[in-house]
Protein backbone atom coordinates (compact mmCIF):
# COMPACT_ATOMS: atom_id res chain seq x y z
CA UNK A 1 0.00 0.00 0.00
CA UNK A 2 1.29 3.42 -0.83
CA UNK A 3 -0.06 6.61 0.76
CA UNK A 4 0.10 10.31 0.73
CA UNK A 5 -1.26 12.62 3.95
CA UNK A 6 -0.59 16.64 3.42
CA UNK A 7 -1.29 19.56 4.95
CA UNK A 8 -4.56 20.04 3.50
CA UNK A 9 -6.14 17.58 5.55
CA UNK A 10 -6.51 14.75 2.68
CA UNK A 11 -5.36 11.64 3.19
CA UNK A 12 -4.73 9.07 -0.07
CA UNK A 13 -3.92 5.64 -0.29
CA UNK A 14 -3.64 2.64 -3.02
CA UNK A 15 -3.37 -0.83 -3.44
CA UNK A 16 -3.17 -2.92 -6.68
CA UNK A 17 -4.98 -6.12 -6.61
CA UNK A 18 -4.95 -7.76 -9.72
CA UNK A 19 -4.71 -5.18 -12.11
CA UNK A 20 -6.74 -2.80 -10.47
CA UNK A 21 -5.75 0.02 -8.39
CA UNK A 22 -8.14 1.01 -5.45
CA UNK A 23 -7.53 4.36 -4.48
CA UNK A 24 -8.77 5.60 -1.09
CA UNK A 25 -9.53 9.34 0.04
CA UNK A 26 -10.56 10.43 3.51
CA UNK A 27 -11.45 14.28 4.01
CA UNK A 28 -12.35 16.67 2.57
CA UNK A 29 -11.34 17.53 -1.36
CA UNK A 30 -11.92 20.87 -2.20
CA UNK A 31 -9.73 23.70 -3.63
CA UNK A 32 -7.46 23.21 -0.80
CA UNK A 33 -6.31 19.52 -1.12
CA UNK A 34 -7.38 19.14 -5.85
CA UNK A 35 -3.87 20.06 -6.54
CA UNK A 36 -2.73 17.25 -4.25
CA UNK A 37 -5.11 14.53 -5.11
CA UNK A 38 -4.69 15.09 -8.97
CA UNK A 39 -0.85 14.65 -8.44
CA UNK A 40 -1.51 11.56 -6.67
CA UNK A 41 -3.96 10.03 -9.74
CA UNK A 42 -1.21 10.83 -12.39
CA UNK A 43 1.43 9.03 -9.79
CA UNK A 44 -0.88 5.74 -10.05
CA UNK A 45 -2.08 6.08 -13.93
CA UNK A 46 1.58 6.92 -14.71
CA UNK A 47 2.71 3.63 -12.74
CA UNK A 48 0.67 1.33 -14.76
CA UNK A 49 -2.72 1.22 -13.46
CA UNK A 50 -5.24 2.06 -15.94
CA UNK A 51 -8.07 0.46 -14.10
CA UNK A 52 -9.30 2.37 -11.18
CA UNK A 53 -11.59 2.10 -8.49
CA UNK A 54 -11.80 6.03 -6.62
CA UNK A 55 -13.45 5.30 -3.08
CA UNK A 56 -14.79 8.26 -2.08
CA UNK A 57 -16.79 6.61 0.97
CA UNK A 58 -14.23 8.40 3.15
CA UNK A 59 -14.84 11.73 1.64
CA UNK A 60 -17.05 13.75 3.83
CA UNK A 61 -17.07 17.00 1.42
CA UNK A 62 -16.31 17.47 -2.17
CA UNK A 63 -16.37 20.88 -4.30
CA UNK A 64 -16.13 21.58 -7.91
CA UNK A 65 -12.49 21.74 -7.32
CA UNK A 66 -12.70 18.23 -6.07
CA UNK A 67 -14.63 17.37 -8.93
CA UNK A 68 -12.12 18.47 -11.75
CA UNK A 69 -9.52 16.30 -9.79
CA UNK A 70 -11.94 13.50 -10.66
CA UNK A 71 -13.06 14.29 -14.40
CA UNK A 72 -8.71 14.09 -14.75
CA UNK A 73 -8.45 11.24 -13.45
CA UNK A 74 -11.67 10.01 -15.81
CA UNK A 75 -9.59 11.38 -18.95
CA UNK A 76 -6.46 9.99 -17.40
CA UNK A 77 -7.48 6.38 -17.75
CA UNK A 78 -10.24 7.17 -20.76
CA UNK A 79 -6.28 8.65 -22.61
CA UNK A 80 -4.69 5.19 -21.63
CA UNK A 81 -7.75 3.02 -22.79
CA UNK A 82 -8.73 1.91 -19.13
CA UNK A 83 -11.85 2.90 -16.53
CA UNK A 84 -12.39 4.63 -13.48
CA UNK A 85 -15.22 2.98 -11.12
CA UNK A 86 -16.23 5.61 -8.09
CA UNK A 87 -17.57 4.24 -4.47
CA UNK A 88 -19.61 6.97 -3.11
CA UNK A 89 -22.34 6.86 -0.65
CA UNK A 90 -22.25 10.14 1.11
CA UNK A 91 -25.39 12.36 0.47
CA UNK A 92 -23.45 15.10 -0.33
CA UNK A 93 -21.13 14.05 -2.93
CA UNK A 94 -23.28 11.64 -4.72
CA UNK A 95 -25.78 14.73 -5.16
CA UNK A 96 -22.31 16.67 -6.86
CA UNK A 97 -21.90 13.29 -8.52
CA UNK A 98 -25.19 13.80 -10.20
CA UNK A 99 -25.27 17.51 -10.90
CA UNK A 100 -22.09 17.22 -12.38
CA UNK A 101 -23.14 14.42 -15.26
CA UNK A 102 -20.36 12.19 -14.22
CA UNK A 103 -23.28 9.53 -13.99
CA UNK A 104 -22.96 8.96 -17.62
CA UNK A 105 -19.56 8.88 -17.95
CA UNK A 106 -18.37 6.42 -15.38
CA UNK A 107 -19.50 3.58 -13.00
CA UNK A 108 -20.91 4.67 -9.67
CA UNK A 109 -20.92 2.01 -7.41
CA UNK A 110 -22.15 1.76 -3.87
CA UNK A 111 -19.49 -0.68 -2.83
CA UNK A 112 -15.65 -1.01 -3.30
CA UNK A 113 -16.42 -4.64 -4.58
CA UNK A 114 -19.48 -3.29 -6.94
CA UNK A 115 -17.02 -1.05 -7.87
CA UNK A 116 -14.39 -3.38 -8.85
CA UNK A 117 -16.63 -6.17 -10.71
CA UNK A 118 -18.17 -3.34 -12.90
CA UNK A 119 -14.76 -2.86 -14.02
CA UNK A 120 -14.02 -6.68 -14.59
CA UNK A 121 -17.25 -7.42 -16.02
CA UNK A 122 -15.97 -4.65 -18.75
CA UNK A 123 -12.68 -5.03 -19.10
CA UNK A 124 -12.44 -8.45 -17.99
CA UNK B 1 -34.83 34.69 16.03
CA UNK B 2 -32.58 36.00 13.94
CA UNK B 3 -28.85 34.76 13.93
CA UNK B 4 -26.19 37.11 11.70
CA UNK B 5 -22.65 36.35 11.98
CA UNK B 6 -20.03 38.34 10.17
CA UNK B 7 -16.62 37.86 8.98
CA UNK B 8 -13.77 39.60 6.85
CA UNK B 9 -11.72 37.82 4.48
CA UNK B 10 -8.62 38.96 2.67
CA UNK B 11 -8.31 37.67 -0.99
CA UNK B 12 -5.97 34.81 -0.52
CA UNK B 13 -6.78 31.20 -0.72
CA UNK B 14 -5.24 30.36 2.92
CA UNK B 15 -7.29 33.03 4.28
CA UNK B 16 -10.14 31.59 2.41
CA UNK B 17 -9.94 28.11 3.69
CA UNK B 18 -10.02 29.55 7.27
CA UNK B 19 -13.02 31.13 6.65
CA UNK B 20 -14.58 28.39 5.48
CA UNK B 21 -14.46 26.61 8.83
CA UNK B 22 -15.46 29.59 10.54
CA UNK B 23 -18.79 30.46 8.90
CA UNK B 24 -19.63 26.63 8.68
CA UNK B 25 -18.51 26.17 12.49
CA UNK B 26 -20.78 29.20 13.01
CA UNK B 27 -23.71 27.46 10.74
CA UNK B 28 -23.90 24.81 12.95
CA UNK B 29 -24.25 26.96 16.10
CA UNK B 30 -27.32 28.81 14.10
CA UNK B 31 -28.54 24.56 14.18
CA UNK B 32 -27.80 24.44 10.64
CA UNK B 33 -27.63 20.48 9.74
CA UNK B 34 -24.81 18.60 8.39
CA UNK B 35 -26.19 18.22 4.55
CA UNK B 36 -27.01 22.24 4.54
CA UNK B 37 -23.46 23.52 6.27
CA UNK B 38 -21.80 20.91 3.51
CA UNK B 39 -23.99 23.31 0.31
CA UNK B 40 -22.86 26.42 2.30
CA UNK B 41 -19.66 25.40 2.36
CA UNK B 42 -20.17 24.79 -1.44
CA UNK B 43 -21.03 27.84 -2.38
CA UNK B 44 -18.70 29.74 -0.03
CA UNK B 45 -15.85 28.02 -1.39
CA UNK B 46 -16.83 28.55 -4.96
CA UNK B 47 -17.76 31.96 -4.49
CA UNK B 48 -14.27 33.37 -2.56
CA UNK B 49 -11.85 31.55 -4.67
CA UNK B 50 -13.26 33.14 -7.98
CA UNK B 51 -12.85 36.72 -5.99
CA UNK B 52 -9.25 35.24 -5.61
CA UNK B 53 -8.58 33.79 -9.22
CA UNK B 54 -10.42 36.45 -11.37
CA UNK B 55 -11.47 39.60 -9.34
CA UNK B 56 -7.46 41.46 -9.77
CA UNK B 57 -8.17 42.55 -6.40
CA UNK B 58 -4.62 42.26 -4.45
CA UNK B 59 -4.23 39.61 -1.45
CA UNK B 60 -4.29 42.69 1.17
CA UNK B 61 -8.11 43.74 -0.15
CA UNK B 62 -11.02 42.74 2.21
CA UNK B 63 -14.31 40.66 0.89
CA UNK B 64 -17.33 41.28 3.33
CA UNK B 65 -19.15 37.50 4.32
CA UNK B 66 -22.41 37.40 6.17
CA UNK B 67 -25.00 35.08 7.43
CA UNK B 68 -28.42 35.54 8.20
CA UNK B 69 -30.68 33.07 9.39
CA UNK B 70 -34.20 34.57 9.45
CA UNK B 71 -37.76 32.93 9.27
CA UNK B 72 -36.58 30.13 7.82
CA UNK B 73 -34.14 31.10 4.87
CA UNK B 74 -30.49 30.79 5.31
CA UNK B 75 -29.08 33.91 3.72
CA UNK B 76 -24.98 33.98 2.81
CA UNK B 77 -23.70 37.20 1.45
CA UNK B 78 -20.65 37.76 -0.11
CA UNK B 79 -19.17 41.66 -1.00
CA UNK B 80 -16.11 42.57 -3.08
CA UNK B 81 -14.78 45.61 -3.81
CA UNK B 82 -13.59 44.12 -7.47
CA UNK B 83 -14.53 45.53 -10.92
CA UNK B 84 -18.18 44.79 -12.00
CA UNK B 85 -18.35 41.32 -12.64
CA UNK B 86 -21.35 39.11 -12.02
CA UNK B 87 -20.82 35.31 -11.41
CA UNK B 88 -23.99 34.42 -12.18
CA UNK B 89 -24.14 35.42 -15.29
CA UNK B 90 -21.44 32.65 -16.68
CA UNK B 91 -23.36 30.40 -18.73
CA UNK B 92 -24.00 26.75 -17.82
CA UNK B 93 -21.70 23.94 -18.40
CA UNK B 94 -22.78 21.51 -21.38
CA UNK B 95 -23.22 18.01 -19.53
CA UNK B 96 -23.71 15.91 -22.02
CA UNK B 97 -20.48 16.26 -23.72
CA UNK B 98 -18.31 12.95 -23.89
CA UNK B 99 -15.33 13.04 -21.10
CA UNK B 100 -12.91 13.93 -24.32
CA UNK B 101 -14.31 16.92 -24.98
CA UNK B 102 -15.15 18.31 -21.37
CA UNK B 103 -14.46 21.27 -20.45
CA UNK B 104 -12.68 20.58 -16.78
CA UNK B 105 -13.72 23.61 -14.56
CA UNK B 106 -16.60 25.49 -14.92
CA UNK B 107 -19.20 23.61 -12.85
CA UNK B 108 -18.69 25.91 -9.55
CA UNK B 109 -21.48 28.42 -10.48
CA UNK B 110 -23.01 25.43 -11.64
CA UNK B 111 -23.12 24.00 -8.18
CA UNK B 112 -24.45 27.30 -6.77
CA UNK B 113 -27.05 27.63 -8.84
CA UNK B 114 -28.25 24.12 -8.69
CA UNK B 115 -28.15 23.29 -4.70
CA UNK B 116 -29.42 26.91 -3.41
CA UNK B 117 -32.94 28.09 -3.74
CA UNK B 118 -32.23 31.93 -4.89
CA UNK B 119 -29.33 33.22 -6.09
CA UNK B 120 -28.78 36.99 -6.91
CA UNK B 121 -26.14 39.22 -8.05
CA UNK B 122 -26.03 43.39 -7.83
CA UNK B 123 -23.70 45.78 -8.65
CA UNK B 124 -24.18 48.30 -5.28
CA UNK B 125 -22.09 51.32 -4.14
CA UNK B 126 -19.09 50.08 -6.15
CA UNK B 127 -19.43 46.71 -5.08
CA UNK B 128 -19.97 43.48 -5.98
CA UNK B 129 -22.91 41.82 -4.26
CA UNK B 130 -23.56 38.09 -4.50
CA UNK B 131 -26.91 36.58 -2.22
CA UNK B 132 -27.12 32.87 -2.55
CA UNK B 133 -30.46 31.60 0.03
CA UNK B 134 -31.37 27.86 1.46
CA UNK B 135 -34.82 27.00 2.76
CA UNK B 136 -34.61 25.78 6.03
CA UNK B 137 -36.37 23.01 7.19
CA UNK B 138 -37.63 23.94 11.03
Amino acid sequence: MASAGNATGLKLTHTIDNMIALVQLRGHLDGNSHIAAETYFKMVVTSGSTRVVLDLAQVDFISSAGLRAVISLLKLVKGNHGGLAVCASQPHVTQLLEFSGLKTLLSIAPTVDEGRAALVARFG
Amino acid sequence: MVFTFNLKVKVAEQEVFEALDQVVLCAAGFGIDDEQQNLLRLSLEELLLNVCHHSGLPSSAVVDVALVLRDGVLRLTITDSGPSFDPLALAAPDLDLPIEQRQIGGLGIHFVRSTSARCAWQRLDGCNVVEVDWIIAC
